[in-house]
């Protein structure tokens, strides 16, 4: 999994890459989590995100809930088709905004 | 007695001495003489006694000798009129032709009696006719129209009134006679014939014509000895006559009650009984009136008619008017002169105008009852002729209908029973079509385990049945079943098990122990069975693809064929059938049934097979002995697996030399299959994606869309995960911690089983409360695994210890 956080004004931007599995998930939420809480949004570019599984999913629910708990918004963007998929599977759609890559922001 | 006889007295000269010597001799011949005639006179006296009695009885013999010399003249007499009678009653005896007897003995009698003329007369004989038969000698001769018309005459009436024989010595003289017959006929005897019970069967009669005639007591006495025999004779032909008519009709009768039991088609024995009956009769019409079951229309369903007559018309409406003079519900109606029925004035004019119509003039009409049911009429007319219906006539006429109503009950059975058959036959065909729909549900054989099927069924529906059941991608329950009897019942009981096998192999508890499922449905088939006799027969085995294991248990079914690839014997397995399912309550016999357990190597076969293939007969009734499967299996083995069930099925056809099948044939051939599989030694997530990418990339080229790629990753990663994390660390100590993948492909489907070494876990608990398995808590940071693979794969299994998932994902 590949990883880039950045601060823009109010809002931090996430890029994540390759797979977001079980096995990285853990890794995914000690690197995020404690910059929560300084923005407004939240955003997870998943342009380079080409695999997610449970856990991974999992780890973009804690995401969620501590956006949730300072009041961030959360957003997951360019999302690949067949992570969107299985976003959908996961439900996660329902907590976060999640636009795909061909979709405008 | 004469006395001229002579008798010497011997005198001897030698003895004359002197004088007195013969004197004394004279004196000795004197005395001699006198006593010699002494004698003579008492002889003379005892003959003249003799010829006295001689004369007296010479008298006695004279008047003994005309004495019998009367008497034989009056035995002479006595015989002759014997002789006559014996004459009579042997030509009575040797025949039955009426007319010949008669003419013979009018002329016996006639030559007997001397007379000029000789005749008997029969009243009513046939047809109503008189039977004249006469004897005539010379000119007395007469013509037969004018001797015919004897029963006419005032003494024929006088006789037959008072039965009483009639003496007329001179008809001139005599009061019945005087002044209304020709001088010529002077004297008449005449003696009625009267049979055993005095009734009149006709008389016998002598004219003297010309010359006056006194009939001599002989003569009289004679004639009516004579007439016993005549009038026996004529009894006896009549009864003959009577007999042979009888006889005729009960042929008849005979012929149409088998006609009417031999054939279904009512039309045609209806067509028949009025033909026959119309010509046995000799009526101008015989038709049948059908009454309307729902109109109460009558119409006329069939007729006969003589050439001569016009028929009435078939189809016609012809309501019968005749009933209207009977009395309700009688047993015929008749009428031997319509135009001189009292009974008609019941009738308005249009009625009798439309008797009148018909030309009949006698009618006949018998009810075609059966059950109290009245279906019509048999009616007969006679036209332009008056005729007197004879009891015996319509006796048998109703035999008939009753024989013609037992016809159209039975018409009318069959008319119902084919409706019902077609009903049956239709409900029968939607059965098969049902029990086809239930059993499909269990007849998929695309299994990972090579499953081949031969079904013959004996009927549209039938009593054996099959069910493949994947309990498991590799765990694969083979139930085969026969119910007693064949037919609907036994497809009903059929239909009434698979509804139970569905709801048994929904339950873990029962689907995965073969004995426990036989149990558990041998109890259910028991409760229905109070109201029933019906049983079944049934083979549960589980083949473990994976571990080549086979579970199985036995029902009172034929135990199956083992089948080594690598060995040349074929035994079948020692699996102790038990009870047949539903025979015996469970609890009432020991020990259950029991679990048997054999292992298979790729390529062993298994066959599994219902009676129907071991209890086939032969030409001669006897069953095939079973060794010819056994023969045939050796025969069979490097076959084709597909192959084997159907030519099975054309080995026995040929033993049996086509002998039809006594039941449903069905054959299960199983093959032990060899497995693709991969090892998950640790949890290195860069050899997890690797050996998953194996998995999918033979997925892909077997067909899988490449769109379903992801989610199958997901869910084998989601599996192996949950292996790893859940499974793997429960691994007993003894055993090295491991996890295995193996996978099949089908045609659209892709099939994997997931086995860890651990001790399993409780997956019932974990998808129990949960209204829908795919639902997850969004909120919720884990427990995705399990809803994700519900929801990424059309099937998901556990084995019981919940160690072993299975995996299913179609496209």
């Amino acid at each position: 999994m590949k990883l880039n956080i950045e601060d823009k004004e109010d809002s931090l931007f996430i890029k994540v890459g390759g797979q977001l599995l079980y096995s990285e998930a853990d890794h995914f939420k000690e690197e995020i989590l404690p910059k929560i809480g300084q923005h407004s949004m939240v955003i997870v570019d998943c342009e380079d995100l080409e695999f997610i599984d449970s856990a991974g999913t999992g780890a973009i629910v804690r995401l969620w809930k501590e956006c949730r708990m300072v009041g961030a918004e959360l957003e997951l963007i360019r999302v690949l088709p067949e992570v969107q998929k299985l976003l959908h599977m996961t439900r996660l759609h329902q907590l976060a905004k999640v636009t795909g890559i061909d979709e405008a922001a | 007695m004469s006395t001229n006889e002579s008798k010497t007295i011997p005198f001897e000269f030698n003895h004359l001495r002197d004088v007195d010597s013969c004197l004394a001799e004279v004196k000795n011949l004197q005395k001699q003489l006198e006593e010699e005639r002494k004698t003579a006179k008492k002889k003379e006296s005892m003959m003249t006694k003799s010829l006295q009695e001689s004369k007296q009885m010479s008298t006695h013999l004279q008047q003994i000798t005309q004495a019998l010399a009367k008497e034989r003249k009056a035995t002479l007499g006595k015989s002759e009129k014997e002789r006559l009678l014996w004459k009579l009653i042997e030509r009575i005896n040797s025949s039955f032709d009426l007319e010949h007897i008669l003419q013979s003995t009018v002329d016996e009698l006639g030559h007997h009696f001397k007379v000029n003329r000789c005749g008997i007369i029969i009243p009513n004989y046939k047809a109503n006719k008189d039977l004249v038969k006469e004897f005539a000698i010379g000119e007395w001769k007469r013509p037969q129209e004018m001797y015919s018309n004897v029963s006419l005459s005032v003494l024929y009436t006088t006789v037959t009134k008072t039965l009483k024989p009639l003496i007329i010595n001179d008809t001139i003289t005599h009061e019945l006679t005087a002044g209304h017959l020709s001088e010529d006929l002077r004297s008449i005897l005449m003696v009625p014939l009267l049979q055993h019970n005095d009734e009149l069967v006709g008389v016998v009669y002598l004219h003297q014509c010309r010359k006056q005639r006194t009939w001599t007591e002989d003569e009289f006495s004679l004639l009516q000895a004579a007439a016993g025999p005549i009038a026996t004779a004529v009894e006896k032909t009549k009864l003959f006559n009577k007999a042979k008519s009888w006889a005729a009709r009960e042929k008849l009768l005979n012929k149409l009650t088998s006609r009417i039991r031999g054939t279904l088609n009512i039309n045609v024995i209806l067509e028949r009984t009025v033909a026959e009956l119309g010509q046995a009769l000799q009526t101008s019409r015989c038709f049948i009136n059908i009454i309307d079951d729902k109109t109460s229309r009558e119409k006329i369903s069939n007729e006969y008619s003589m050439t001569n007559t016009k028929p009435l018309g078939i189809g016609i409406e012809n309501p019968l008017i005749i009933n209207k003079l009977g009395e309700k519900n009688a047993d015929y109606i008749s009428i031997t002169d319509i135009s001189k029925e009292p009974r008609l004035v019941k009738l308005n004019e249009k009625e009798i105008e439309q008797l009148y119509k018909t030309d009949a003039r006698a009618f006949l009409a018998v009810p075609i009852t059966f059950q109290q049911k009245l279906f019509g009429w048999l009616c007969f007319h006679q036209c332009n002729v008056p005729r007197n219906w004879t009891n015996e006539e319509i006796s048998f006429i109703q035999s008939v209908a009753s024989q013609v109503g037992v016809a159209i009950n039975q018409g009318e059975m069959v008319e119902k029973l084919t409706e019902y058959q077609t009903k049956l036959s239709r409900e029968l065909k939607q059965a098969a079509q049902l029990q086809s729909v239930l059993l499909s549900a269990g007849t998929d054989i695309k299994k990972n385990l090579p499953i081949a099927v031969s079904y013959h069924p004996h009927h549209n529906v039938s009593g054996d049945f099959y069910w493949i059941c994947e309990l498991a991608p590799h765990v694969i329950g083979v139930l085969i079943g026969d119910v007693s009897g064949k037919g609907p019942a036994a497809a009903l009981l059929t239909g009434y098990i698979i509804g139970e096998i569905k709801g048994l192999l929904e339950n873990q508890a029962t689907s995965w122990n073969p004995e426990v499922f036989l149990t558990a449905l041998s109890n259910s088939i028991y409760e229905q069975n109070k109201y029933s006799d019906f049983y079944a027969t049934a083979w549960y085995g589980i083949f473990d693809i994976i571990k080549g294991k086979v579970i199985c248990s036995n029902a009172g079914h034929p135990s199956p064929y083992l089948i080594p690839r690598d060995q040349d014997i074929i035994n079948k397995i020692n699996d102790e059938p038990g009870v047949p399912l539903g025979l015996l309550s469970t609890n009432d016999f020991v020990g259950g049934f029991t679990k048997k357990e054999f292992y298979l190597n790729p390529g062993d076969r298994t066959i599994i097979f219902t009676d129907g293939l071991t209890e086939q007969r032969q030409l001669d009734g006897s069953f095939i002995p079973e060794a010819w499967l056994k023969e045939a299996l050796f025969k069979l083995k490097n076959h084709k697996l597909d192959d084997i069930p159907e030519a099975l099925i054309k080995i026995l056809n040929i033993i049996s030399k086509g002998t039809q099948a006594d039941d449903d044939r069905l054959i299960v051939a199983v093959e032990m299959s060899k497995n693709k599989k991969l090892e998950f030694p640790e949890n290195n997530q860069s050899i997890i994606n690797e050996k998953i990418k194996i998995v999918i990339d033979d997925a892909i080229n077997n067909g899988m869309p490449k769109s379903m790629e992801a989610s199958l990753k997901l869910g084998l990663l989601e599996a192996i995960y949950n292996a790893f994390r859940h499974g793997l660390t429960k691994t007993p100590e003894n055993t090295k911690p491991h996890i295995e993948l193996y996978w099949w492909l089908k045609e659209s489907s892709f099939s994997c089983s997931v086995i860890d070494s651990g001790v399993g876990f409780n997956w019932q608990k974990a998808i129990k409360n949960k209204s829908n398995i795919k639902d997850i808590a969004i909120t919720s940071e884990d427990g995705r695994g399990l809803p994700l693979l519900f929801e990424i794969f059309n099937k998901v299994t556990w084995n019981p210890d919940g160690n072993e998932i299975g995996l299913t994902l179609k496209w």
